[in-house]
This record gives C-alpha cells, structure tokens and sequence, in this order.
C-alpha cells in the first residue's frame, strides 16, 4: 500500500535520508526503530508531505508523490494517510470534540451534524467519551494522544503513521496510549510507527525495520530482529535501548 | 517628600508676582514676548532668519512698539487656536495674529486699541455662475470654509444660518485650495490673506463687497493693564506719525478703511464692547457647555469605532500576506508597513484630504463627506500598520506543529490559517489591540486638522470662547476618561483571560 524506492533528503550538506527503500502492505504494522538522528521521524514526514525530498519515489496506492507535489495531489495523499506527533498538536481554542470534526468538517466537507456520531464513537473507542467537551489544557497527556488518534482516524484514512507517540509521556500513560494503537493494529489498520517502546515494537508489529544514518539498516519480522540480529548497528542498537 | 511641600505655594507665589506687572517684567527682562501662528502666513508673520523677529505687518510692528518700551521683541510660535491658552499660561506677554476684538474674548483678558480694520471677503471660482453676490447664498445649500473660531465663522452662522455650513480649516491657504479644487463652494476670509493669495489662486474671484468689520487687537492678560497703556500710546504715536501706514503700504494692505484707526469712537471699542458680567464660571459653566462637549465627544466615538475594525482587519491581511503570501507580496507590504510608520498620521490626513482632491475630480456626495472619509480611512490606514505588526508578532507565536498539524489533516493552507493559525492568533493579539484601540481614540484629535470638530477641537474653541480653560478642560478630560477607562478595563479583564487559557 506504502511503498517508498531509493528516497533521499538532504538538508543543506547534510543528508537526512540516503536512499531509503520500504514496502508497507495493506494492513501491516510497521514498527520502525533505531537511534537518534537516524532519519526516522524524517521518513514519516516525507510520506505525508510535511517534508519534500530530492530523490526518490513514494506511492500510496496508486498515488505517487513527486518531489515538487501541487497542494491538491497533497490533500488527496494526506486524507488516505493520516499523521500522529509526538507532541500531540491538539488545536487549543477548540473543545476535544471538535478538534476531532474538524477533519471531517473541513476536509471531508460534511455538517456538524453529519459528522458528530463517528466524532463520539471515536471518542468512546480512545476510552474518552466522558470528555467530549473538555479543552485540550485540561487533559493529561496521555488523553490528548489519544485525542490526536482519533482526529486523525475522523477522516477515515487508509493508513496512519505515529512519530513517536509515546515519546513525551510518561509509563503509564504512554500505555493507554499504546493499548489504543494495539487496538487499532487488531483492526487490520494500517500503521507505520516510529517508537522507542521495545515491548510494544515487539508484541504488535509485523515488521520491524532498523533505521541508522538515513538508511535501513535491516528490517524483517520482529522475533528475527530482537532475537538474531544481522546488522551490527541493530545489535549495538538493542544492546544500547535494553540498558537505558 | 512632605518635607518639600511648602516649595508648591512659593511657586505660586512667584508666578503670580510674575503675572501680576508684566510691564516691569518686560523691561527688567529687556524683552517683549508675544505669540502668534507662522503658519498663518503672509502678510501677517513671515518667518526670516532670525526666528524670534519674522517679518510681516505683525512682526515689523511688534518690533516697533517693543523699540518704543527699550525692549527687543522676541516671537513665539504657538497653534493659533491655542494663543490663548499661550497667552494664560505666562509664556509670553501678549499675543498678536490677527485675532478679532470680540467680546467673550474680554471676559478674561484686555486688549490694546484696534491696530488693523480688518473686513471679510468672500472668495469663489471664477467659472461658478451660482454664486455672483451675496444673495446668492439666501437660497440653497452652500458649503463654505472658514478658518475656526473666528468672526468669518460667526458671520455667516448668524447672517445665512439656514443655507450655509461651515467648515473649520486650519489654515486660510488650505481653504482656498478646497475651493479651487471643488471640496467647496467658497470661503470667507480675511480681505488681506484674499488680496495677498490672489495671484497664487488665478481661478478664484471676490464676490460681493466685503462685509463683517472688525478690528485686530492686541490681547493681553487681565492684570497688565500698564503694559497694554504703552502699547496703546505705541500704536497711537505709529498712528501719528504715519509709520503704521508705512509697514501697512509696505506689506500693500493698507485702504481707506485704516483712517478710521485713529477715530475716538473706534479707538474705545475695547471699552464699550466689555461684557458687564464676568460670565458664568465654576461648574455652572461646565454644564452650560456639557451638551455641545459631549456631541463632540461623540464624533470622537465614532471616528474610533468606525476606523478602528478597519485598521483590525488590513492589519491582519496585511501580517498574513507578509507571513504566507506569495513572495512578490511580500517586499510591497513590508514598504507599506514601514512608510505608514514611519510618518506621521497628521501628514497621512494632509495628503488624503488636500492633495487627492486636487488630483481627482470627486462626486458631490462623496465631498459633503470627505472630511470623514479621510479621518477614518486615515485612522484606519495608519493603525493598520501598527495591527499588522502586533498580528505578525501574534502569528508567528504559534507553533509550528499547529500549522503540520491541521495539514497533515487533509485542510487546505487557506483553511489552517483561517480556522486554526488567526484564531489562536488573535487571542494573543487581544489586549494590545485593545491598548491601540484606546492610542486610536485619542489620535482622533489629528482629525480636527481636517476640518472634523471633535472633542479636543472643541475644547479650545469652548475654553476661548468662555474665558475659563480649567472648567472646560477638566469637563473635557473627565469626558475622555469616561469613555476611555470602560475600555482599559476591557483591556486588563481579555488580558487575564488570554494568560489564563494559556493558548
């Protein structure tokens, strides 16, 4: 469904991305993993357009990004392949329910009215239908992830892809958020996620894909990964995230 | 600090011992100070080289009647709506531009006799056949400019108060441009700035004879009545020995009318034409003048409510297109920005109201209300550069990941900036839009150099007209505040409010 051949981003001097090939089937769950700087978070941006790149190819279905996409071609790739930060990003001035219509409302042009019962259904299935009317700042954050997930699922997107969701909580939030996400690969969605949780790399992934220095290092199912690693970078990788 | 208090009433003291024998002050100090308005112009003061000694038929004789008492003379400039004010703050000892002998204006000082026979000329275009004569103006509806406050004013409210309007310009040329360029019907001025403007207006014409006599004095605070019996035997003796009708010749405004100068009647006019009462004061005369304050105080309202909006939304245009416009907009609206601040809004009004309309031909309607047009496009252009600063500022204070994320979301840029980038902006931009708002709202004082009476234009023309400047400024200011305070208030609550949500 994603497929991405010899992608290269630089930025200035500096090359972000150095030919980055990768295929995400139709309902796979792609945990991608790795150190700092190794153009992880890069690679998702570049999907979604948020970041263009110099080389390379990207499609989602039948939709190929260029290098230089037009605003429409953009919107189209974005309503299929929607985005989760690790900030979050949850519109202040907006009340939670709201914040997850406004796709529907303006991207999909539907009334509020049309809109409003997926809103709440999504809601409730992040575990925050009690919350429908709270604003952003009165949320901790693992609800304002949640929140994003469910704005970013409001225009039914074909794929969603997750910077680092988890990165800016703590435990035990960062679990009701990955539960969420483990719900959502449990209904074949499909997912690329950038994470630094192991365990949940491990138990929900399909495939696990290292990335290092702006290449993929290897990637393959996640048992082959965690357990017998080709690359020396992967097990360097491992050994480094097991002690911290 | 209480320590020093007994300082307050020495100073008093002083000052009035400063006021209270100007004649001795003057030649203690070896200098005559009196105040005028250069900008005025010819014939009366003519700037030279020396500031303090211009030329013109008032500098020459003040020059005259200051060498007469052993003194030099020494000019202060000062908007001639305020020589008054000038005159009872002690900043100079007299105050001489063609100002009328006029009753009110006795209430609180004296006057010299009468050194100029002053008439009134009316001044129309040549080409405009509906106005021949004088009586052309007892039909219809004229628009006639006039300098405010002044007895051009007075005669045409009294003499056609049905179909005429007056407009107050600030200066006699200005008038006489409206004219030329259509903005007016015609404007009744002084014969002398008629007859020394002719050649600079070849399209404009005297119609009918001169009317309204009056006479040019020298007016002086109440208690310096020596000082005005010297200056009163230097006119006479200039009067004598004919070296007033020499400076008259020189500056080609003498007439037969001048003869009259030295008739007794017309010498004790001052006399006669003092008011027996001192006139209302105290709070009395605050609320005689409260109704004609506060319809000022009104235009002052609306001039703000009306620009303000405007200059809300170019700001907001303005900072949107210097932050995500295309590119070639983007250095025109930065020159924009930057020129507007960069003058002055007095200029920004001169240009719109005086120099456009002697560029483009305009409507009737739209002159009957051009005055307002200019204030409020003038306001509003000039605010809406200091808005769009504040909205650049309030923009770019949000956060990149709102921008990604409403896009990441499928919105279009258009939408991103209109539902979620301006609505967090604009909450932030609150409380120093809403101070600008209460700047704006004094700013609209500018107007009245554009002929808009508002309330701080009506204050000088009320404090001369009733002799007592502290009443009518305190009522003046406590209306300010009443209507500027509401707004501070509103200021202080959204600025809490924006601190508490925190966006």
């Amino acid at each position: 469904m994603i497929s991405i051949s010899h992608l290269v981003k630089r930025h200035g001097t500096l090359t972000v991305l150095n030919g980055v090939s990768m295929a995400v089937r139709k309902g796979e769950v792609v945990a991608i993993i790795g150190p700092s700087g190794g153009g992880k978070s890069t690679l998702l941006r570049c999907i979604n357009g948020l970041e263009t790149f110099q080389d390379g190819e990207i499609t989602v279905d039948t939709l190929k990004l260029s290098s230089k996409p037009d605003g429409e071609s953009l919107r189209k790739l974005r309503q299929r392949v929607g985005m989760v930060f690790q900030q979050f990003h949850l519109f202040p001035h907006m009340s939670v329910l709201d914040n997850v219509l406004a796709g529907p409302r303006y991207v999909l042009k539907q009334s509020r009215a049309e809109a409003e019962p997926l809103a709440i259904q999504l809601l409730e299935r992040v575990g925050l239908g009690e919350k429908l009317n709270a604003r952003p700042e009165q949320l901790s954050g693992g609800q304002q992830q949640r929140v994003a997930i469910a704005r970013a699922l409001a225009v039914k997107p074909e794929a969603i892809l997750f910077d680092e969701p988890t990165s800016a909580l703590d435990p035990r939030m960062a679990n009701e958020v990955l539960s969420v996400i483990t719900d959502l690969a449990e209904q074949h969605l499909t997912m690329m996620v950038v994470t630094h949780a192991m365990g949940f790399a491990r138990k929900v992934a399909h495939t696990v894909c290292v990335m290092a220095e702006g290449r993929v290092a290897e990637s393959g199912p996640p048992q082959q990964i965690f357990e017998a690693p080709n690359q020396e970078v992967t097990k360097r990788f491992l050994l480094q995230a097991a002690t911290t | 600090m209480g320590r020093f208090l007994w300082v307050l009433p020495a100073l008093l003291c002083i000052a009035v011992q400063i006021q209270a024998d100007a004649l001795d002050d003057v030649r203690q100090r070896g200098v005559l100070r009196w105040g005028g308005d250069e900008e005025g112009g010819a014939p009366y003061i003519i700037s030279s080289n020396d500031a303090k000694t211009p030329a013109g038929f008032e500098g020459e004789l003040m020059q005259a009647l200051a060498q007469r008492l052993g003194v030099r003379s020494e000019f202060q400039q000062c908007q001639w709506d305020n020589l008054g004010d000038l005159l009872r703050s002690g900043g100079v000892d007299v105050i001489v531009n063609g100002i009328e002998l006029r009753a009110d204006r006795l209430r609180s000082n004296i006057s010299t006799i009468p050194y100029y026979v002053n008439d009134l000329q009316l001044l129309a275009r040549a080409n405009d056949k509906r106005l021949t004569g004088w009586s052309d103006l007892k039909q219809g509806k004229w628009r006639i400019g006039v300098l405010s406050d002044t007895a051009a004013e007075k005669y045409l409210v009294e003499v056609y108060p049905q179909t005429v309007k007056t407009e107050s310009y600030p200066g006699t040329t200005q008038a006489m441009d409206h004219v030329r360029d259509q903005q007016l019907d015609a404007t009744l001025t002084d014969l002398i700035a008629a007859n020394t403007y002719r050649d600079r207006y070849p399209t404009l014409h005297f119609v009918g004879e001169p009317v309204g006599r009056g006479y040019f004095v020298i007016y002086l605070r109440s208690d310096d009545a020596r000082l005005r019996d010297e200056l009163n035997a230097g006119i006479r003796d200039m009067l004598a020995d004919g070296r007033l009708q020499a400076i008259y010749e020189k500056y080609k405004i003498w007439n037969e009318a001048q003869r009259t100068l030295g008739d007794p009647d017309v010498q004790s006019t001052p006399e006669r034409m003092k008011p027996a009462d001192a006139g209302s004061r105290g709070i009395r005369v605050i609320l005689r003048n409260l109704l004609v304050l506060g319809e000022s105080a009104t235009v002052t309202v609306l001039l703000s409510v009306l620009s303000m909006p405007l200059a809300i939304l170019i700001g907001l245009l303005v900072a949107l297109g210097r932050l995500y416009g295309p590119a070639i907009l983007r250095v025109p609206l930065t020159i924009y920005v930057e020129v507007i601040r960069g003058t002055p809004l007095m200029l920004q009004l001169f240009v719109l109201f005086y120099v456009i309309p002697s560029l483009i031909p305009m409507p009737d309607d739209l002159k009957r209300n051009f005055a307002w047009i200019c204030a409020i496009a003038g306001l509003a252009i000039n605010y809406s550069a200091y808005e769009a600063e504040i909205y650049r500022a309030g923009l770019l204070a949000i956060p990149v990941g709102q921008m990604e994320a409403a896009l990441a979301l499928g919105m279009t840029r258009r939408q991103t900036l209109l539902r979620i980038i301006v609505p967090q902006a604009v909450r932030i931009v609150i409380p120093a839009v809403t101070n600008d708002f209460i700047a704006l709202f004094k700013d609209t004082s500018v107007c009245s150099a554009i002929t808009i009476i508002e309330l701080s234009k009506r204050y000088s023309i009320v404090a001369n007209n009733t002799g007592r400047p502290l009443e009518i400024a305190l009522a003046t200011a406590i209306l300010y505040m009443l209507m500027s305070y509401p707004l501070s208030l509103l200021a202080r609550r959204l600025e809490k409010h924006t601190k508490r949500v925190h966006v």
